[in-house]
Parts: C-alpha cells; structure tokens; sequence
C-alpha cells in the first residue's frame, strides 16, 4: 500500500500553443478527503484526465493507487470510481438500466451502497436519462461511483448542478464515506465552502501549476496574512512565504507558519507590520491566485537584490 | 453487458432493416405465388408490372446490404465522443480494444444475419428459374458479406476518426467514391485495372472462382487492416 492514493510529478499537457498543465507536481495522502480547486481554466479537468487515462501527458509521470497511468490504466480503472465533468450517459437507459451495465464491470460493486446513494439522493430510476434533468443527470453518476465500492473516489465538479439539498446530501454521503468503503476522496471545486466542510487537505491549482497543498487544518490554524510597508521588502515565495504580492508601499505577504517570527523579521528590516490576519480557505485561495499585481506568487526573484526571508 | 448495450444501441437499426427485408421477402413470395390470385386476376400488363417490380427488389437486395454496413459502421464506439459518453465508457475497467472489437463483433453479426436473409429471399423468389437461385452454401454468401464488411469496417473507422456518425458516413461514402472513381479513371484511361470490392457481388458469375474467392480473402483482409488502423486510433484517442 502506497502513502498516496495519487502521485504526480512535474505534469505537464499541451493543447497547440496552450499549456494546460505546467509542471504539476501533487501528492494526495492516501485516505484523505482532498479538494482541488482553482479558477476556471486553471487545469483541474485536465489533470483529472492524465490521471484516468482519458488524456495522455506531454511529460512528467503520475501515479495514482501506486500505479503508473501510463501503463497501468485498466488496474487503476478497476480501483477508482470516477465522475467527469460532463454528466452525460446513454440517453436510451434508465438508472436501472445504467446501475446494472456498470456493476458488470465491478465485481466489488456494493448493490447496498448504490441503493442508500439512490435512495437519499432521489434518483428517479426508471426514467430514461435523456427526460432527466441536469441535477439528476449528475446523481446517476454520483449513484454509479459510489456503488463501485472503489479505494479512491475521483470527482470533476460532482455538485454542479445539484440544488443545495442535494448537494448536502451528497457531502454528507462524502464525509460519511458511504461510498462502500472508499477510503481517498479526490474532488475538484470552485465552492470553497463545500471543500471546507468535508475536506482534510486541499491543492490550490492555476494555470497548472500547484500553487498551495496543504491540510486544511494547518491553514486555519499557521497560515496568516501579513502586510508590512517599507521599502525593499523581500519578495521572494520560499518558506514559510508561501505568496508574496505589493501593492504601492505594502506588501502583502501568505505564511504558512510563524507569522509572528515571520513579522519579527521583516520589523528587523526596517518594516512596519500593519496587519498579522488569520486566514480562512477563501481568502488564502484569493491571495493566492488573484492577478490584479504583476508581483504575485511565484514571482520569485522580483526584487532579487532585497534580503531573504526564508527560515 | 456492454454486448447488451451495443445491442440496445443498434437494434432499432438493425430490426429495420430486417424488417425492410422481410417486407420485401413477403412481397416477392407474394407475386411470385399469388395464394390469393390477386394478380391472376390483373390485366397482363398490370400483371408484368409487378413481377417487374418484385424481381427487381430481390435482384437490388445483395447491393442494398452494403448500405446497413454504412448505417452500423456509424453506431460503432466512434459515436462515444458525439454523444459525450465517451469519458464513462472509457473509464470503465476494460481495455479500449476490448470495446472496439465487441461492437464491431455485434455489427459483423448483425451483418452477417442480413446477409443471410436476403440470400433466403432471394433463394426463396428466384427471378426467373430456380436455376438462378444461389447456393446458400456457395461464395455468394461469403460475397456479400464481405462487400457489407467493407463499408461496414470504412464507416467505422471514419466514425472513429471523425467523432460524429454524420462525418462518419460521409467521409466513408466520400472515399468509397474516390476510389470508384480513380478505378474507373484508371481503367478507361490508362487500361489499368485496380480491384474493385463491388465486383465481388456484381460480375461474381463472369469471373472464375479461385480468383473470386482469392479476391474476397484479399478484401477481408482490407477489412481487418481498417480496423487495426481504428483500433490504433481509438487506443490513442483523447476525451
């Protein structure tokens, strides 16, 4: 048994000119509830894709359940239940008829776990999925991943276009783990409240790259914002700095940990620290991947002259 | 069951056809024995008309099963990616090739049961003497498969390449064409013959039968070739 349920390491995938994963290196603990998050076209689909199999990567490697993507697809198929993220399947069948090709290729399929999925998300099972509406489209597949009693569980957006009640329902199936045993849950979000609630770990993505991967826990409690005004101030993103971005005479700084030590440092540089904030997921999610200065994260070096911060 | 599931998919079309077929078949057993002496009963030139009509629907049926190789070779795993089921299917545990060749498989059967029940109908309302009736153990058979194959396996692998039933179908007819053409260019103009598949079923009583039946080998031949050029393709397609 692996440490991660998915490994990647410098991944990268081009579509034409477009690098739609740049060097994405992530680790996901093995029985963790991860969020992935990022804007819109940050490469949350694609790196989904590399990783089942339905995009092959330009380079890099990734591994998930500690086999290679590659080369391995069919054996991590069998482990992983997966949801896209577009919610489309065969107009023709109905739910039943979905929930009984599906199982064929599972032989841990978990007839009880579909059934209490079905029953607390109100799958209508004998309508054809064509007349279904776009929130029961995507319970039927939530239905068929989780009756998959898979080790990890892969979702692209599972709530879009579920309405708030379901949309509960499902994170408390999530959080329960009701998916027949699933122990890795990876899911992709743009709502941050729903990854705080169910949530152990988050990887904040953009422009395919990894900005932050952390546990949620240590963000809430280590990671600060510190805004400091004085002239030269370092600029560098290396720890426990984990974005640095100025804006006139402030700069405005995320730490991971020991912001007080971190504060300490720049006041010894002449700066005078307005602000030690504690974050929630929402503003360091902001912090990190708002574009509106030109010295945002990983702009490192942008004052290359300024002194280290770097503990 | 995604034997099943192909199955659902195409059998709207191929009950279709079967239907055309027997429809055809009833018609021509019809006029050809007139139980009710309907036709008996018609003036002669009436009378002509219809045996005119019904020996012309059985004689059209061995080409007209090449057109259920155009509608099948469209329903294959190629229509996946129009429909946007594509990322279901092909995160499925199977390997890709094993859904290639499955459906094709369904719609080789499907082709074949055609094939066969046009040969029954046709053996069943001979044209003219049962002399002409072809033997349903002989290459006839192996014949019209094969040409029905053809299309079958070029729409396929369109489809495949295309992503869209429609494309599918339209490039399969547009390079079934362009080889038409070119043999008929070549031949007239250069006195070169190239093989044509349609020769299979359309002068298979002119030509001698080693050659004929070398000739169909060499065209199944080209029909697996098309389907190692789609199963390449589908293998490496991305969603």
């Amino acid at each position: 048994m692996t440490d991660h349920a998915i490994a990647t390491r410098g991944l990268v995938k081009r579509y034409g000119q477009q690098e739609a994963v740049n060097g994405l290196s992530m680790r996901v603990p093995a029985g963790a509830v991860y969020g992935f998050l990022g804007r819109n076209g940050a490469g949350k689909s694609t790196t989904i894709k590399l990783l089942m199999g339905l995009a092959r990567p330009d380079s890099g490697s990734a591994s998930v359940l500690g086999l290679d993507c590659a080369t391995q697809t069919v054996d991590i198929l069998r482990r992983v239940a997966f949801v896209g993220e577009n919610k489309t399947l065969y107009g023709e069948l109905t739910p039943e008829e979905m929930v009984r090709f599906t199982r064929s290729f599972y032989p841990r399929w978990s007839e009880s776990a579909a059934e209490a999925c079905a029953r607390r998300l109100e799958v209508p099972m004998r309508q054809r999925f064509k007349t279904l509406s776009k929130g029961n489209r995507a319970k039927v597949w939530l239905l068929l991943a989780l009756g998959q009693a898979a080790d990890l569980l892969v979702l692209d957006e599972p709530t879009a276009g579920l309405d708030p009640v379901n949309q509960d329902t499902l994170l408390q199936l999530l959080a329960e783990g009701d998916g027949a045993g699933t122990s890795t849950v990876f899911f992709s979000s743009h709502d941050l409240a729903e990854v705080e609630r169910i949530c152990d770990w988050v990887g904040i993505v953009d422009a395919g790259r990894m900005l932050l991967e952390a546990r949620l826990d240590d963000i809430r409690e280590h990671y600060r914002l510190v805004i400091a005004e004085g002239r030269d101030l370092p600029m560098e993103r290396a720890a426990p700095v984990e974005s640095a971005t100025r804006g006139g005479s402030f700069s405005r700084y995320l730490v991971a940990r020991d912001a007080d030590g971190f504060a300490a440092r720049l006041r010894s540089l002449g700066a005078s620290v307005t602000e030690v904030t504690p974050l929630s997921l929402r503003d360091v999610f902001l912090e990190l991947v708002r574009k509106e200065d030109p010295c945002t994260s990983g702009n490192a070096g942008a004052t290359p002259a300024a002194p280290s911060l770097a503990s | 069951m995604y034997l099943w599931k192909c199955w659902r998919d195409t059998r709207s079309a191929f009950l279709g056809f079967v239907a055309g077929l027997l429809a055809v078949g009833i018609f021509s057993v019809y006029v050809q024995f007139d139980p009710l002496g309907w036709i008996a009963a018609k003036p002669e030139s009436s009378r002509l008309l219809w045996h005119v009509v019904s020996d012309a629907l059985g004689a059209s049926l061995r080409e007209l099963i090449p057109i259920a190789g155009f509608i099948l070779g469209a329903m294959g795993v190629g229509v996946e990616f129009e429909r946007g089921t594509a990322d279901f299917l092909l995160t499925r545990p199977r390997s890709r090739r094993s859904f290639l060749w499955t459906s094709w498989c369904l719609g080789a059967a499907q082709i074949l049961t055609l094939v066969l029940l046009a040969l029954a109908i046709t053996w069943l309302t001979p044209p003219d003497s049962p002399a002409a009736r072809p033997g349903l153990f002989s290459l006839v058979p192996l014949a019209m498969c094969t040409v029905a194959l053809l299309t079958y396996s070029l729409t396929y692998l369109m489809t495949t390449l295309a992503r869209n039933s429609r494309n599918g179908i339209g490039l399969s007819l547009a390079a079934i064409t362009g080889y038409s053409g070119l043999h008929v260019w070549l031949k007239f103009w250069h006195g070169i013959a190239i093989p044509h598949f349609w020769e299979l079923i359309d002068h298979f009583d002119r030509v001698d039968a080693g050659v004929w039946f070398g000739s169909t080998l060499g065209w199944l031949a080209v029909c697996l070739t098309l389907m190692g050029v789609t199963q390449f393709r589908f293998e490496r397609a991305e969603v």
